[in-house]
């Protein structure tokens, strides 16, 4: 029913993933098949997670808005058409959940202790333990420090395997601008590592 | 090689245990709003049928 998912490779750092969206069994999805949501669970759950708290969610806001992208996808998987993208849907949804929230915590304040505790810190995946952690954290930093709307395109492209047209749609922006935030952030963080 | 900085971060294990109890819940709700639509739809279809049997003689 499913592919295994593959691994996102970027040799170097700043190339896209060769192959990220595993094939999904729409059908399965459609009719809401337990093995199904698991399936779409296990592969996108930690993505979507990874992506939100890269882009400044906290811990508790990222689960928060996982939850809900994946409730969402449940309640729309029998009206899903043929060639939807799961992915790029679940990114998107999880895009929007996650500007409407900073919306509100500017109003309510809590953005500000976002602001103030500096970039999310997040738990070391086995392969992290492995690889050089000088240069993990200055890639990392250097994400964390992109202007939000390159970083969106950074993350999708690179991190994710989204070609620079389904991130422009995913954030709702032109082609062409998808195109030159990836191109500058790539430049951002080429010479944060260099 | 993986690029490790950009790995999907796993859920913390219990916040994984409560969404995914979640989401279940919600696709069996929806399943059950799907089947009791499709029922009520081939109740009003049924309906129809008798109807017109019945005008037709």
């Amino acid at each position: 029913m499913w592919e295994a998912a593959s691994t996102c490779v970027t040799v170097p750092l700043l190339a896209r993933c060769t192959h990220v969206d595993p094939v999904v069994d729409l059908a399965a999805l459609r009719r809401l098949e337990p093995g199904a949501v698991d399936a779409v669970f296990d592969v996108y759950a930690p993505r979507l997670n990874g992506f939100l708290r890269r882009l400044g969610a906290s811990v508790e806001v990222a689960e928060e808005l996982v939850q809900e992208a994946f409730v969402r996808l449940v309640r729309t998987a029998p009206r899903l058409r043929d060639d939807t993208r799961v992915s790029a849907w679940l990114y998107t949804v999880a895009h929007n959940l996650w500007r409407s929230h900073r919306r509100w915590a500017w109003v309510d304040g809590t953005r500000l202790l976002e602001l103030a505790s500096g970039p999310p810190a997040r738990p070391a995946t086995p392969a992290e333990l492995t690889t050089s952690a000088e240069t993990r954290a200055r890639v990392e930093s250097a994400v964390a420090a992109l202007p939000e709307a390159q970083r969106a395109v950074f993350l999708l492209v690179v991190g994710e395997g989204l070609a620079p047209g389904e991130a422009a749609e995913v954030l709702g922006i032109s082609p062409e601008a998808a195109r030159q935030r990836l191109a500058r952030a790539r430049d951002i963080i080429r010479e944060a590592v260099s | 090689m993986n690029d490790p900085t950009l790995e999907p971060i796993p859920l913390r294990a219990a916040a994984e245990v409560r969404i995914r109890a979640v989401v279940r819940q919600e696709a069996r709700r929806t399943r059950l709003a799907l089947a009791e639509a499709a029922l009520h739809g081939g109740f009003a279809l049924g309906a129809i049928v008798w109807a017109l049997a019945a005008v037709m003689g």
